[in-house]
């Protein structure tokens, strides 16, 4: 097993009793703004199935730099006294100040990565922050457009699990159910603001020249998003947005395969030159590709 | 008020997290404490997430009671080096002596009591090391342990759950752990290393004569549990001091 490694990566506790973070950068100039991946959910910083820690070093490999943060109150770091947004902006400039400090190459902007409530962090965090250039949202915030019903139905009409198991289900929600998504009672992690309000803040982002890589998985298609580029299409003309759809991914990216693709993606928006692995899985399922830039 | 510092061993690849306790301000009853070196490793596989917060608190809560303790994160888990594709059972056993060999350096010399603790598969994994290197424990603390064979089984198990439940898996609960460690955790002997049971496991002695039990709650955690800390460290973290304060220094 060899350890050697083309990064360095130095354990940050960001003061008394402040936020703790992994800062993996790599042995050559770096090629864009560091990566700052934030918790999903409650997953420590090294991220679901260690997803971060990967992702970190693969970027690393690339002259891309990142930092694994763990949220005050989140894995690594200590609970302090404070709302959940207020605690989560005194940790990014916790984290600014110290990469400035540190790294000589910071040139003092960011990007965020986030899955699920870690996207949603990541918009309130880029709202605050000039410092932030761009955004990787996996199954973010998108509203539940007026075509979700009508898909979802196609989707489950068409499948032959549904009408032998689940059929009686279809009637048997509300159309408040179909739209409620992860904001129903139990899943308290999501708060999203309003839909307007939501809306308001991509177009808002979007304006101030924030670029965003939204990829939503399949695991999101009876809750609140199941294709038909909903986001895009409800902010309107949105340059700086990339919306991809892949029914064939589950939430937490289980597996080599499903972290392949979130890399090719990954790859691609940052304008990494495409490098082609060899050897890995693919996954065989049909996908909706939707991208607009 | 102790002290928390990033650790990283590059020959083995791990890394941890280091508890310094405040130095006893004299040489009173806490000096026993001050002597003892806690080696607690984070549990492979699913389980590193999801016992991480509440073995951090079980950490604080030995390193407050005086302990010097190092909480292992083994090769191919959290930020440690190598992916579970290429990890093996050697590595693992590599990186808890470079463990025991840094909290060594802490002893500067004075004789000391050697503690393990583990949950799960790591429990099993510290008692194999220690009789494979003929290391003197002073005690050692298994929290719900697991053996390779088990373990293993756990996997396959969870794999098969997600699986049923819609996830397109390629790996083996989520991460690509190889073959080769499969082999060799289902090969290793284990029988006199982690009895399989749920609860808090606590031995004195290398003899291992004298098994003293304190069950605890099982351990039925899951994903995102606000409480899980609140509702699993009182009682371990308490066990675990108290127990520790009574062990004596080995020679």
């Amino acid at each position: 097993m060899s350890v050697a490694a083309s990064y360095r990566e130095e354990a940050l506790y960001l003061g008394a009793g402040g936020p703790f973070a992994v800062y993996c950068r790599p042995d050559t100039p770096q090629v864009a703004p560091p990566l700052v991946m934030l918790n999903a959910g409650l997953v420590p910083h090294a991220g679901p199935y260690r997803l971060h820690v990967t992702l970190a070093r693969r970027l690393a490999a690339r002259g891309v730099a990142s930092v694994r943060l763990d949220q005050a109150g989140k894995g690594e770091s200590p609970r302090r006294p404070g709302s959940r947004e207020a605690l989560l902006k005194d940790d990014f400039a916790r984290l600014q100040d110290r990469l400035a400090a540190l790294d000589p190459q910071f040139s003092g902007q960011l990007q965020l990565f986030g899955l699920c409530s870690g996207a949603d962090d990541a918009l309130l965090v880029a709202e605050a922050f000039d410092s932030v250039t761009g955004l990787v949202l996996l199954d973010g915030y998108a509203p539940a457009d007026i075509g979700f019903r009508a898909r979802y139905i196609a989707a489950r009409l068409a499948s032959l699990d549904w009408w032998l198991t689940r059929g009686r289900r279809l009637f048997g929600r509300s159309s408040a159910e179909y739209t409620a998504g992860v904001e129903g009672p139990g899943l308290t992690l999501r708060d999203w603001r309003s839909a307007t309000e939501m809306t308001a803040l991509y177009r808002a982002l979007l304006d101030r020249g924030v670029r965003m890589l939204a990829l939503f998985s399949g695991d999101l298609a009876h809750d609140y998003y199941n294709g038909g580029r909903a986001l895009s299409r409800s902010l309107g003309a949105a340059a700086g947005l990339t919306e991809i759809y892949r029914p064939d991914l589950n939430h937490l990216l289980p597996g080599a395969a499903q972290r392949e693709v979130l890399w090719e993606q990954l790859e691609s928006w940052l304008g990494l030159p495409v490098r082609r692995s060899t050897g890995s899985a693919t996954i065989g399922i049909s996908v909706e590709r939707e991208a607009t830039t | 008020m102790t002290q928390i510092s990033a650790w990283r061993c590059e020959h083995s690849g791990a890394t941890g997290y280091m508890h310094t306790p405040e130095p006893p301000a004299s040489a009173s009853s806490a000096a026993a404490v001050h002597d003892c070196r806690v080696l607690l490793c984070l549990p492979p596989g699913p389980e590193f997430s999801r016992l991480f917060v509440a073995l951090g608190g079980v950490a604080a809560a030995l390193s407050g009671a005086g302990c010097q303790v190092l909480r292992l994160e083994l090769p191919g888990c959290g930020n440690a080096a190598a992916d579970p594709a290429e990890v093996r059972l050697a590595h693992w056993f590599c990186a808890l002596a470079a463990g025991w060999s840094a909290l060594d350096d802490h002893a500067a010399g004075r004789a000391l009591c050697r503690v393990a603790v583990g949950a799960r598969l790591a429990a099993a994994l510290l008692v194999a090391e220690a009789r494979y290197s003929a290391r003197s424990l002073g005690g050692c603390a298994a929290i719900a342990p697991l053996d390779g064979a088990g373990w293993t089984a756990d996997l396959r198990a969870t794999n098969a759950a997600m699986v049923a439940a819609g996830a397109r898996v390629d790996g083996l609960a989520g991460e690509a752990w190889n073959s080769a460690l499969l082999a060799d955790l289902q090969a290793h002997d284990w029988s006199s290393c982690a009895p399989r049971d749920d609860g808090l496991l606590l031995w004195r002695g290398a003899a291992n004569s004298d098994w003293q039990v304190a069950p605890i709650e099982p351990l039925a955690v899951s994903w995102c549990l606000p409480d899980l800390p609140a509702a699993f460290l009182p009682t371990v973290a308490r066990s675990l001091s108290a127990w520790a304060a009574g062990l004596a220094p080995a020679r």
